[in-house]
């Protein structure tokens, strides 16, 4: 039997991908909802985090930039 | 006749406890011992050739530091029965699940390339090509996992932390002067002043002491372990055992290489053992063997940190005692993971040492969050009931999380812009 890239390659590859995909959603559905309450330490907290994250994505941009203008 | 039968009582009181001790110990004195993996052996041998035996005190205090964050990991697990990739998720809800999950990737496939570094460069000592180190390694690391019991594994790991301790006799072989390692190094001093060189030094110091995988690392463990909450004391216990016995590791390479090559900038481990080769080759080999077996530990380690945090998340089969054909997304991850990193060593003209800085980098985006979820969950009653922390845990904790924070983001920043500190 002659080898098939549609079904030697191609439609596993797509099953594994489909089926990551439904696994992904399922997760996101199942976690949707914080268990933790939400006190206004907890919020503060995790707002100080998110901006934290942003200084330091906005930090490895400088650098990238840095890089490829040779500044 | 009366002091003969206390003497057997309390003989056979010690002897049960070390029994006791040695049926639950496992997850806090791998974690530890793994944490001096190739990169730390680095950060060390390092520090000791360039400030001699003066920052022995440092790495005294950095001791309590990571018994502190890791004894979290214990009660969180045991009371839990969740790893802490699964816990953030179903706390604080998928956005920081998958930020958590896909950084903590990222951070370990990384470390695991600098882990491969290690071991080629160790082997490479004794002749030993690096493809050959890769596959041997890759080959004994799926031997361990697949024996589908967690106990052995367990076990077995412990024999290679036993390896770990092999800086000890090449401390002794060097001959240090005591009079010196004592009065440098236990009085707290700052060679040459607090400038920005020395500076860099703390904070890798610091930077090696917790890294985001041994959160996730013991956390998991302690849940494959099956420990409950009447073990929490032994899981300390083994935790604190862990931290005095990874601070011995640390302060005997820094004797070594204090002693050896004082004055002198190292950049490697393994370079440090290169160089001992020619004068002292006993305490290269011992040097060489013991950067092989670092990095062996902490890619044993960390592979199994990101199975298990994937298992967690996706409801695969993540358990050491599932056989291989019951958890075989589990198992492949593990391989997977292993492979890759191992293969990117042995590319031509691979930027390595980029690897190597980048690790610093990712680490810093992903320690401060897994910490600050740490210690929020460990806060929260309906989670942890009694044995949520106490004012003393959390002035303790909240202290030593902040120092961190902010010294390994300085670390990397400096990482990312060197001209930084001076």
């Amino acid at each position: 039997m002659a080898f098939s890239l549609q079904n030697g390659i191609i439609e596993p590859l797509k099953t594994v991908f489909e089926n990551g995909a439904a696994a992904v959603v399922a997760i996101n559905r199942k976690y949707a909802h914080p268990k933790i309450t939400m006190s206004p330490v907890v919020k503060a907290a995790l707002l100080l985090l998110r901006l934290y994250l942003i200084f330091l994505v906005a930090l490895l941009a400088y650098k990238f930039y840095t890089i490829v203008t040779g500044a | 006749m009366d002091f003969l039968s206390r003497f057997y009582f309390n003989y056979r009181r010690i002897i049960k406890t070390i029994q006791i001790y040695l049926l639950l110990a496992g997850p806090g004195l791998i974690v530890m011992i793994a944490d001096n993996d190739a990169g730390g052996i680095t950060t060390y041998a390092a520090t000791g050739a360039k400030f001699g035996y003066n920052l022995i005190w440092f790495l005294i205090l950095l001791g309590p530091v990571a018994y502190f964050v890791q004894e979290m990991t214990v009660r969180l697990g045991a009371v839990t029965k969740h790893g802490h990739a699964e816990a953030i998720f179903s706390a604080f809800g998928s956005f920081w699940g998958w930020f958590s999950l896909l950084d903590l990737s990222l951070v370990n496939w990384l470390t695991l390339v600098t882990e491969f570094i290690g071991m080629t460069a160790g082997l490479s000592i004794f002749g030993i090509p690096p493809v050959l180190t890769v596959i041997i390694v890759v080959a004994i690391m799926m031997a361990i996992v697949i024996s589908g019991r967690y106990w052995t594994w367990e076990k077995i790991t412990m024999v290679l932390c036993l390896v770990n301790l092999i800086y000890i006799p090449a401390a002794f072989l060097v001959h240090p002067s005591m009079d010196q390692v004592i009065h440098n190094g236990f009085i707290p001093n700052f060679p040459g002043g607090f400038n920005g060189e020395l500076f860099f030094f703390l904070m890798a110091n610091i930077g090696t002491t917790i890294a985001p995988w041994m959160i996730f690392f013991q956390q998991s463990a302690v849940v494959d372990k099956q420990m409950k909450e009447k073990d929490i004391p032994w899981g300390k216990f083994d935790t604190a055992v862990g931290a005095v016995f990874t601070v011995i590791v640390a302060v005997f390479i820094i004797i070594v290489t204090g002693t050896l090559l004082h004055g002198m900038d190292v950049e490697s481990a393994a370079q440090a053992a290169g160089i001992m080769m020619a004068t002292n080759p006993w305490v290269g080999t011992l040097l060489a063997i013991g950067l092989f077996d670092a990095g062996f530990l902490g890619a044993l380690c960390i592979a199994l940190t990101s199975s298990w945090a994937f298992g967690e998340v996706f409801g695969w089969a993540h358990s050491l005692n599932y056989k291989v054909k019951e958890a075989i997304w589990f198992y492949l991850f593990y391989f997977f993971g292993l492979v890759t990193a191992g293969c990117v060593v042995l590319i031509p003209g691979a930027p390595l040492v980029l690897i190597t800085l980048f690790v610093q980098v990712v680490a810093v985006t992903l320690l401060p969050a897994a910490l600050v979820f740490l210690i929020i969950l460990l806060n929260n009653e309906e989670i942890m009931g009694k044995y949520k922390n106490t004012l003393f845990d959390n002035i303790a904790n909240i202290t030593i999380v902040t120092c961190i924070i902010v010294v390994s983001s300085l670390y990397g920043i400096s990482t990312l812009f060197p001209k930084l500190f001076g």
